[in-house]
């Protein structure tokens, strides 16, 4: 290995100036990928290869919150309650049609017509009963009075416009139906008064009303996604322009998954402006106590290098870089300049450019293996995700070796020996020794920090793994403690099919399917469903079977008393006043449709329930389908027999069955990865060390800082997540560094400069990378906390605790 | 043309109105034919305004008849009847038709109820069962208390004549005006109440109020707006 890279030095440095015109011409390359093809932020990245559970996952992009803005008015006293119609007015004008393509719901009242329209595919047996008995002619007597009375009142503004469609009153078939559907959970529903049984309870144009009056829900629909940053960002720039046009004592709050990503976009631009700033400042610090030389420029820059190396490699091989993966560049970083620091120290210490590669070849060969080792343990992740950031990392680490190794020397100059370089060239190898009870003291501290964190609690909830808007966060608690929190804490049943009608058949044996479980549960009340409102095609036909008897049998006696010469006429009315309801009765009825409710004003159930999915296979087909949601309460009971009981063309999305699966996957990862990632550091490190002894010391700092780690997790009660454990891997690999340049040195195998290089390499990825502590954003802070921990044990263990683990102590 | 919006606030629009003319009313009703008039500059406008505001502030409680001519298309001739209204300041109305069928609703305190013995059965619900008499109630006392701002807010105010007052009031908001095109007030010359209310609806239906036998700041018992 060393011929070979003596080779290679020696001939870069006859063609130096090509070499470095090469170099550039590559990163510039480079750099025009990266630029064109910026990371993305794709959460499927985190969930585990299991196909059910992908397709569960794409379902889950039809909630109403990952695919509606919800947008609530809040009156601040009871007096201004009254400016919701104001309110509702300016919100309609001021939301952007190009951005918001549906305001629900709607602004029209619902029409007479068109809402009596659905009532014979909703017909019960016992509506068939009710309505049949106030068609006789002593009930129908007296209904006809009542009506012209209630006309008589203030209420015929409103109450003409309903009784010529409806003078029985069977609209309360509707009203039932739409509470059965349980869309609007807690809200109020306004009721009866005397006047047209609980109009109220249909959506009506200034908003949803919430019980106590105070409040106005709207669903607003956008073709902007929820995921992609710039048009999140364009919504919710959006929604604080229309937060300033509402009136005085009418105040607004909206939750989407476009705030939620906006929240996220600002946090790490803060984040990162913050930990550019710290570290920065942190490392024109180190730079002015130890190196304090230009000349250690290029060895600062090179891990900029390797990362944007990393980076262009994967997105010129067509790969699709996502955000987090790069977030862990910091630890690449950390684990590159490593390399470049200690190239640079022995070239400060009196190595010859040309020569350095010879020099630290092997012991930064064998260091690069052991980081190799311990992120190819990240291959073996389910999460895909990981695999890709143990790739990268991989890729980093290469990219980094190689460059410390052949192109930094060309940019150093070289400096004066020291009397310990010479030494240090001249020194073999010795056998060093550890102290056996200090060794064993040490042991048995990691045994106990093992001990202290094997009970680890695992974060597998993906929506804790971003930022929570504190403002976003007390939205949704009002939210969700006036309208319910049903479509955000619920399990979801989505059944598709290529028509509506074959959704809806799903749909209703979906719900068939689950009703025991939610019986036994004792929470069959806590089902949403739109099916009250558009029964299936069979149920609907029985409906306007019956609805077709009740006009055979009634018809004629409907017809005496609201015709003409009829009961209305001799109470005052217009001889055709009652023409609409017996048009009605004549005509055959239609099925109901999404459009049909839509033409009813009810176009908020299309808009939350029905909408058109398009689903992505496993072969990366796609197929547009009718969709069908059902909401249910989430909880771990569901999977099993729950799951098992749902028919094919279902599917059943459970937050609850998610975060289960991923926490598992989580802990798996987090055992198997800790556990591979030592054996593997370990066969490294025995192989550069080729002593047993010299291996249980280079061991010290790995197993010092994944000590810190279970004791900080541990004591701190704080969850492991997926970053945490993708960050492992490479903290045990980095530490093994500092473990194999240290074993090294106390066998006085390596150069002085040796302990400087750890220090300073270790400062470095401290101060660079642990500065992601300070970040907002939960996974850049796991993966500070996770380095910060790890280096911050495998640095003090490395430069103080190992020599003191061997028998010789002649450091620092 | 296009159905706008909404329930609860054009019956609440419909009475506000209805009760902002029902300080104590004149005997003698006569036709409004005003509601067609030019409005009278703003500022001539503001001094009726101000004045009407004064008057309705003198009133804490009253109680009149009224006899009500509604023509509504799905009628075939005009439905008359009549009632009594009794009101008290600050948030108590009652509002009752005597014939040709009882019923009326009460209303005291936010709570309240209707009520109607149309065909001799006796239909009875309670007003919190119904947002729409909620906020109508809110809208009843806005107007009872003559607040100006808020009506401002609201309505455009077009005094037509100074003397004796006849105001018209015209609803911003177009979902009101789906059901309500106008509202015209006739004072007597006093300004002390108002004579006769036309309602207009944006159908071409209309409801004329005319309001007599007015007693002014009267002792009224609370078992009057019991509900």
């Amino acid at each position: 290995m060393n011929s070979l890279s003596a080779q290679c030095i020696s001939w870069i440095f006859s063609k130096k100036k090509a070499v470095l015109l090469f170099f550039a011409a590559l990163f510039a390359l480079f750099g025009v990928s990266v630029v064109n093809s910026p990371p993305k932020e794709d959460i499927t990245f985190f969930l585990p290869d299991n196909a059910q559970l992908q397709q569960q996952f794409q379902a889950f992009s039809l909630t109403p919150p990952a695919r509606l803005i919800f947008i609530e008015l809040l009156a601040s006293s009871p007096e201004k309650a009254e400016l919701f119609g104001e309110a509702a007015q300016k919100l309609r004008h001021a939301l952007d049609p190009s951005l918001f393509t549906a305001v629900h719901p709607g602004r029209q009242l619902p029409e007479a017509s068109a809402l009596m329209g659905l009532i014979p595919s909703l017909m019960q047996p016992e509506n068939e009963v009710e309505f049949s008995a106030a068609a006789q002619k002593v009930p129908l007597a007296d209904r006809v009075l009542h009506l012209a009375a209630r006309l008589m009142s203030h209420e015929s503004i409103v109450l003409k416009h309903f009784i010529p469609h409806d003078p029985l009153g069977m609209l309360r078939i509707l009203f039932a139906r739409f509470s059965q559907s349980n869309l609007l959970g807690k809200s109020g529903t306004g009721g009866a008064a005397g006047g047209l049984p609980a109009l109220g309870a249909l959506p009506m144009g200034e908003g949803l009303p919430s019980k106590d009056g105070l409040a106005r829900l709207f669903f607003v629909e956008t073709p902007n996604k929820g995921m992609d940053s710039a048009q999140a960002q364009q919504i919710t720039e959006a929604l604080e322009k229309v937060k300033k046009v509402m009136p005085q004592g009418i105040s607004m709050q909206a939750l989407s998954s476009h705030q939620h990503t906006a929240a996220n976009v600002r946090a790490v631009q803060g984040d990162v402006a913050c930990i550019l700033i710290a570290s920065s400042l942190a490392l024109i610090v180190i730079f002015m106590i130890w190196l304090r030389s230009f000349a250690a420029l290029p060895a600062l820059a090179l891990p900029g290098f390797a990362l944007l190396g990393a980076w262009g490699i994967l997105t010129l091989s067509g790969a699709q870089l996502s955000g987090i993966t790069l977030g862990f560049g910091g630890v690449l970083l950390g684990i590159v300049d490593d390399y470049a620091l200690h190239v640079h120290c022995a070239i400060a210490a009196g190595v010859a450019p040309k020569k350095v590669a010879k020099t630290l070849v092997k012991p930064l060969g064998f260091s690069f293996a052991t980081t190799a080792c311990a992120a190819s343990v990240m291959f073996l992740s389910e999460l895909p995700g990981m695999r890709q950031v143990g790739l990268f990392s991989l890729l980093g680490c290469a990219v980094g070796l190689a460059l410390a190794l052949f192109i930094l020397p060309l940019l150093q100059k070289a400096k004066p020996p020291t009397k310990e370089t010479l030494s240090c060239a001249m020194q073999t190898c010795e056998e060093t020794t550890i102290a056996p009870l200090p060794y064993m003291a040490f042991l048995c501290c990691v045994a106990l920090c093992l001990w202290i964190g094997k009970d680890l609690s695992l974060q597998g909830d993906l929506r804790n793994l971003g930022v929570r808007d504190p403002v976003l966060v007390q939205a949704e608690k009002e939210i969700g403690s006036r309208w319910g929190s049903g479509f955000r804490q619920s399990a979801l049943l989505v059944s598709t099919g290529a028509s509506m009608d074959e959704a809806l058949t799903l749909a209703d044996a979906a719900l068939q399917a689950v009703q025991p479980h939610l019986v036994s549960k004792g929470i069959e009340g806590q089902l949403i469903s739109p099916l009250p409102l558009i029964p299936p095609p069979v149920k609907q036909d029985a409906s306007r079977a019956l609805w077709q008897r009740f006009v055979a049998q009634t018809g004629n006696e409907l017809h005496r008393a609201f015709g003409p010469g009829g009961q209305a006429e001799a109470a005052g009315f217009a001889p055709q006043a009652f023409a609409p309801f017996l048009h009605q009765l004549d005509t055959p009825p239609d099925p109901i449709t999404p459009g049909s409710l839509d033409a009813a004003g009810m176009g908020l159930i299309r808009a939350l329930f029905l909408p058109q999915w398009t689903s992505v296979s496993g072969s990366g087909a796609k197929e547009e389908k009718y969709a069908v949601l059902s909401f249910l309460p989430d909880d771990q009971t569901l999977q099993g027999n729950v799951q098992a009981s749902v028919p094919q063309g279902t599917i059943l999305f459970s937050p609850t069955m998610i975060a289960q699966q991923i926490s598992q996957t989580v802990e798996r990862d987090f055992a198997a990865m800790g556990a591979y990632s030592l054996l593997a550091v370990s066969i490294c490190l025995f192989l550069a060390l080729r002593s047993l002894q010299g291996f249980m010391l280079a061991l010290v700092p790995p197993l010092a800082g994944s000590a810190a780690l279970l004791l900080v997790f541990g004591l701190g009660k704080e969850p492991l997540n997926m970053f945490t454990v993708a960050a492992l891997p490479l903290v045990i690999g980095l530490s093994a560094e500092y473990g194999i340049f240290m074993a090294r040195h106390c066998a006085k195998e390596d150069c002085p400069s040796t302990p400087r290089a750890i220090l300073l390499s270790g400062l470095t990825t401290l101060t660079g990378f642990g500065s992601l502590v300070l970040a907002v954003h939960p996974a850049l802070h796991s993966l500070g906390v996770t380095v910060a921990v790890g280096i911050g044990a495998a640095i003090p263990a490395s430069l103080w605790l190992l020599p003191r683990l061997a028998k010789k102590r002649e450091f620092l | 043309m296009p159905r706008h919006n909404t329930l609860p606030q054009a019956l609440a629009f419909l009475f506000c109105l209805l009760l902002a003319s029902l300080v104590p009313a004149p005997l003698h009703a006569a036709q409004i034919t005003e509601s067609d008039m030019p409005p009278l500059p703003q500022e001539e406008a503001e001094k009726v305004i101000a004045r009407l505001r004064l008057a309705s502030e003198q009133t804490t409680s009253m109680r009149c008849r009224f006899i009500q001519e509604k023509h509504l298309s799905i009628f075939a001739r005009t439905i008359q009847s009549e009632g009594i209204l009794t009101f008290r300041r600050p948030d108590a109305l009652r509002w009752e038709y005597t014939a040709p069928v009882a019923s009326g609703f009460v209303m005291q305190g936010g709570k309240g109820a209707t009520w109607s013995k149309a065909g001799g059965t006796l239909h009875r619900t309670e007003l919190k069962e119904s947002r729409e008499f909620a906020a109508l109630s809110q809208q009843i006392m806005l107007w009872l208390a003559f607040d100006e701002v808020q009506l401002r807010k609201q309505y455009t105010l077009d005094v037509l004549r100074a003397s004796p007052a006849v105001l018209r009031l015209v609803p911003h908001n177009e979902a009101m005006r789906f059901f309500l095109h106008s509202l015209t007030i006739s004072f007597v010359p006093d300004d002390s109440v108002a004579r006769e209310v036309r309602i207009q609806e944006a159908a071409g239906d209309s409801t004329v109020l005319r309001f007599s036998a007015p007693e002014r700041n009267i002792d009224l018992p609370d078992e009057v707006f019991i509900p």
